[in-house]
């Protein structure tokens, strides 16, 4: 009885995979991760520094009042409220990206990334939203087998346990972030009602819409937060099927844009859409060619 | 040729040719490595603990609080705690609405809206994010010390940018409802800003040209009736000394 479950376990999380299937999600991942180091490059200024709003006493008092341990959220941007050491820290984490997405430097590049990123993440204290903990994931999803270099054309195609591990990592939470959106969005009535997308602009978290655009339009409303369940229902549905699984991803896509145009959560919608990549089949281009 | 490209593959994947089940490692399809064992323990222990963290994200029963207690080096360490994050999008809760900050100056008679200096659109979601926990922290316990300290640290970074900040308040935005908004629609009146009501406000207290502390004031300077009970509207922060 037990066999048939670990052949099953085996085949599903360690089935080789070829390393060019990584690229694809790596580089989804990266380019979010870029943005993600890109839009805090921006507002450095404002939100720490010895200006900042987020200045290390006042952060670490709402890590205080959280009951949280220091220890927990190590980082050294603790140590001091000096600007240059958050630019630093930034410059620092668009490198390691790059390098990353270039495949250089292999599970210490991806490691170091994966540091610098919690570093900035424990500092932000009450800024943290989605966005974090998803990256911070995926990162360590791709320092299980980082994948091949730009350049190293052959590893690209060799298939990989490892690289299948990762992939299957990637995909598996994915797939629990949708479903765990879906299914808390449900907890509450205004998801049944038809009305959450009225209560999404209400709250000045909506990138398109207004109230003003709303008011006159229930049909509107309706059809847009159904709309949205359906959607997330349908993409995790589709994706699990191997024949739909490029509608799935198309529907992902939508997803992640609906997300980041009508939720106002382009960030995260844009590191979604990274993992969502690794889901893209690729087919192993060496068998028919030395065949 | 496919034999040549066989061999190449044996030569330059190194360790992980050990873990191709099957066919290239002569394995048995069923017998993992120890390698893969523990890698599928830390796959199950990985996914249960964001299984209770995504779980207890909107409200926690007692086994769940007690797990994440337990759980919580693991999660906060690695940055994978999601805590008061909306991954619902909304509810429509009266948390789900970010409080406003205004701050008054001297010789202005208008309050005016701090916001998030940031450029695009997307990075100005982290300000609203940060205002919706303030405004849950004030809801869980509106004399928190945390809120006088980080108005009071934002009135010492306004003062840098704006001069002779005098009061500074958090306000409660109370949104219509659809159908309540269509009639107000009709009607010709604002949709947003209606019956806003102060939780929170607090004068700027100088020495000299210094900001020292600030020296809250609640009931008297509310704006408009509020429609909650006394025990949720009377917020409190601590002066600095």
């Amino acid at each position: 009885m037990m066999r048939p479950i670990l052949e099953d376990w085996q085949d599903f999380w360690f089935k080789p995979k070829p390393a060019r299937q990584l690229l694809v999600a790596r580089t989804g991942v990266c380019i979010a991760c870029l943005l993600w180091l890109i839009s805090w490059w921006m507002e450095l200024s404002f939100w720490f520094g010895d200006n900042g709003v987020l200045s290390s006493e006042v952060a670490a008092q709402f890590v205080a009042y959280e009951g949280l341990s220091r220890w927990q959220l190590w980082s050294p941007l603790w140590w001091t409220d000096s600007l240059w050491l958050f630019q630093a820290w930034v410059g620092l984490g668009v490198v390691l990206t790059a390098l990353v997405a270039a495949g250089i430097g292999g599970r210490f590049s991806v490691l170091t990334l994966i540091l610098c990123v919690i570093g900035l993440a424990h500092r932000m204290s009450w800024l943290i939203g989605p966005v974090e903990p998803a990256l911070v994931a995926f990162l360590g999803y791709l320092a299980v087998k980082p994948g091949p270099g730009i350049q190293e054309s052959e590893s690209r195609e060799q298939e990989c346990s490892w690289a299948g591990a990762s992939l299957r990592l990637l995909q598996t939470h994915v797939w629990i972030l949708i479903a765990a959106g879906v299914m808390t969005q449900l907890a509450s009535v205004r998801w049944w009602r038809g009305d959450a997308i009225w209560w999404l602009a209400a709250a000045g978290r909506s990138n398109l819409l207004t109230l003003e655009h709303l008011v006159d339009r229930a049909y509107l409303v309706n059809a847009l937060t159904h709309g949205m369940i359906v959607l997330q229902f349908l993409t995790l549905w589709l994706l699990l099927i191997r024949s739909t699984r490029w509608i799935g991803i198309g529907l992902g896509v939508t997803w992640c844009l609906v997300l980041a145009f009508l939720a106002d959560y382009a960030l995260y919608g844009t590191v979604l859409l990274g993992g969502l990549l690794a889901f893209v089949p690729i087919r192993q281009a060496s068998h028919s060619a030395s065949e | 040729m496919a034999k040549k490209s066989e061999s190449k593959r044996k030569d330059s994947t190194g360790a992980d040719e050990l873990l191709v089940a099957g066919k290239t490692s002569g394995r048995p399809k069923s017998g993992m490595s120890w390698r893969q064992i523990f890698f599928s323990c830390a796959i199950i222990l990985h996914f249960s603990t964001i299984f209770v963290a995504l779980g207890s994200n909107l409200i926690q029963s007692r086994l769940q609080q007690s797990l994440m207690s337990w759980l919580s080096p693991y999660l906060i360490s690695t940055a994978q705690g999601y805590g008061t994050t909306p991954i619902e999008l909304t509810h429509g809760e009266d948390f789900d609405f970010p409080v406003q900050l205004e701050y008054l100056q001297q010789g202005a008679g208008k309050w005016r809206r701090i916001n998030s200096h940031g450029l695009s659109r997307a990075t100005q979601t982290r300000w609203p994010h940060l205002m919706r926990t303030l405004g849950i922290v004030m809801q869980d316990d509106p004399e928190a010390e945390v809120i006088g300290e980080f108005l009071f640290r934002l009135v010492i970074v306004a003062e840098s940018e704006l001069k002779n900040v005098t009061a500074v308040r958090i306000l409660q935005p109370d949104r219509l409802n659809f159908d309540e908004a269509k009639i107000a629609a009709e009607g010709g009146e604002e949709l947003v800003g209606v019956k806003d009501f102060v939780l929170y406000q607090a004068s700027v207290v100088r020495k000299g040209d210094a900001i020292v502390g600030l020296n809250p004031s609640q009931e008297r300077y509310r704006s408009s009736a509020p429609d909650k009970p006394e025990s949720d509207t009377n917020a409190g922060g601590k002066a600095k000394e």
